[in-house]
């Protein structure tokens, strides 16, 4: 491969595949983690101080990891994309939303991103909101890509009028 | 040059809301079932905790 005439265009289409791997093997081992124990996943909810009824947060412990294994699985099987993108943009302003009200509290608690398998500085909420703000930047960047691939295959090109000018 | 918000709704659009309502309720289905089939520590359909009669528990 010849890396002096790589632009930035022909890059495109495998960054927008890389980082949607990146961000489907994200969710999908965070969401499979979160699944084995729901219960401690739910008692990191509580932590974040939410004002929202008990039972909410009960049924978020149990489908959101759900959510999370069904986007992630998507997005590297790169089926249901748009769909999914969207989703995925949406769950990681909820996540930079969530820990950062958790950093601006000054709340000492854990993220509880990645289940009950990690501890310490991995799970400060100050290095997952960092984790969380480069999920977003990551997932909003390729929704963008995409939409862009998209609405340039659907509008068509402008036609070529060939008009012949005949001497006289 | 349009801005980055209008580019991100404009994605929104594309969005099918069938497939999203589906996908949600895939989850929530899935999560309720499991959590169904977790007896020892179930989320939403806890057990109530057993209630002792004082009668029951008093020496005899």
């Amino acid at each position: 491969m010849n890396y002096t005439d790589m632009s930035s265009k022909r890059l495109t289409p495998e960054f927008t595949t890389i980082i949607r791997c990146v961000v489907g093997a994200v969710f999908l081992p965070a969401g499979a983690l979160k699944l084995a124990d729901p219960a401690s996943f739910y008692s990191d909810l509580l932590a974040y101080e939410v004002t929202l009824p008990d039972f909410m947060f009960r049924v978020i412990a149990v489908a959101f990891p759900w959510l999370e294994v069904l986007c992630g699985g998507a997005l590297l099987a790169n089926r249901w994309i748009e769909t999914v993108g969207f989703l995925v943009v949406a769950i990681g302003l909820i996540f930079v939303g969530m820990l950062g009200q958790a950093v601006w509290r000054g709340l000492n608690l854990n993220c509880g991103c990645f289940g009950v398998t990690s501890a310490g500085w991995f799970n400060h909420p100050i290095t997952a909101l960092g984790r969380a703000a480069l999920l977003l930047g990551g997932s909003v960047w390729w929704l963008l890509r995409i939409t862009a691939a998209q609405s340039a295959k659907i509008v068509p090109a402008a036609p070529v009028y060939h008009i012949e000018v005949s001497p006289s | 040059m349009r801005s980055p918000l209008y580019n991100v709704l404009k994605a929104g659009r594309a969005v099918r809301l069938r497939r999203m309502v589906d996908l949600v309720l895939i989850a929530l289905l899935a999560g309720i079932i499991c959590d169904w089939f977790r007896s020892d520590s179930r989320l939403i359909f806890s057990r109530p905790l057993p209630v002792f009669h004082p009668s029951s528990t008093s020496a005899r």
